[in-house]
C-alpha cells in the first residue's frame, strides 16, 4: 500500500530557531563580505547598490554584482563612461548559502577563476536589436 | 626586536554562514603545538572541501582573489566556496 509522504509539521518554536539561524548566518556573511571588500568597493556598493568588476580576459567587459546576492550578475560592454547591457549570468551555488556569501562567491570567481565561471554559467544574452533603444546605461 | 605576528584565517562558506580556522605562522615556525595543530586542521579541511568540488581562493590585501589548488599556510586569508552550477 502506498502512503503519501506528509511534510513534518514545524512548530512555531522550531521555525523561530530556523529564522534566527538564517539571520545569524546572514549577519556573519555580511561581516565577511564587508571585510573582503576594499574601502573603495564598499563606497561603490553603498552609492550604487552594486559592485562593478572589470573582466580580466575580455577587454571592454564589466560585471555587476548586486548587493545582497539575490539578483543575477549582469554583463556590460564597457565603452569609456557608458555601459551597454549585454545580458545576465545564471550561476548559483549547489548548496544554500546566505545571500551575502553568494555575492562574495561571484566576486571571488570573477576575480580568480573567470574562464571556468563563464564556462559553467548560463549566459542569457540580450538580443542586439533590443539593446539599442533603451538599455544604454550611463555610469 | 619582536617579530609581528599575523593571524591567518581559513573561511569555509556554508549554509550557516562561514566556519573559520585560524593560525599564526610565526608560532608554527618556532614549533608551537597549538599553531601546528591549527595548520594541520586547516589543511585537512582544505583537502576535504576540495575533494567535494569546492574552490579555494587566496586573499591578499590590495590584490584580486587568486584561485589555489593546494593549501598555502602562508596565505593571509583563504576562502573556500561551495561548487557552483549554471541555471
Amino acid at each position: 500500500m502506498l502512503h503519501s509522504i506528509q511534510p513534518r509539521p514545524v512548530s512555531s518554536d522550531q521555525s523561530d530557531v530556523l529564522v534566527r539561524d538564517e539571520l545569524e548566518a546572514e549577519l556573519r556573511a555580511r561581516e565577511l563580505w564587508q571585510h573582503v571588500l576594499t574601502k573603495k568597493e564598499r563606497e561603490e556598493i553603498q552609492r550604487r547598490g552594486y559592485l562593478e568588476l572589470a573582466s580580466r580576459i575580455h577587454r571592454c567587459r564589466a560585471y555587476r554584482i548586486y548587493q545582497g546576492g539575490d539578483r543575477r550578475v549582469r554583463v556590460y560592454l564597457k565603452l569609456w563612461f557608458i555601459r551597454l547591457f549585454r545580458g545576465e549570468l545564471c550561476i548559483n551555488p549547489v548548496v544554500r548559502v546566505p545571500p551575502s556569501d553568494k555575492a562574495l562567491m561571484h566576486k571571488l570567481q570573477i576575480e580568480g577563476n573567470e574562464a571556468e565561471y563563464l564556462r559553467i554559467a548560463k549566459f542569457f544574452r540580450l538580443k542586439i536589436w533590443l539593446q539599442l533603444p533603451f538599455v544604454l546605461e550611463s555610469r | 626586536m619582536l617579530k609581528k605576528k599575523t593571524v591567518r584565517t581559513l573561511y569555509v562558506l556554508s549554509s550557516r554562514g562561514d566556519r573559520r580556522c585560524t593560525w599564526t605562522l610565526e608560532d608554527a615556525e618556532i614549533g608551537d603545538r597549538e599553531a601546528l595543530a591549527a595548520i594541520a586542521e586547516a589543511e585537512a579541511i582544505f583537502a576535504r572541501e576540495r575533494a567535494r568540488g569546492s574552490s579555494a581562493f587566496k586573499l591578499t590585501p590590495g590584490q584580486p582573489a587568486e584561485r589555489i589548488d593546494t593549501f598555502d599556510r602562508t596565505a593571509p586569508e583563504i576562502v573556500i566556496i561551495p561548487r557552483m552550477a549554471g541555471g
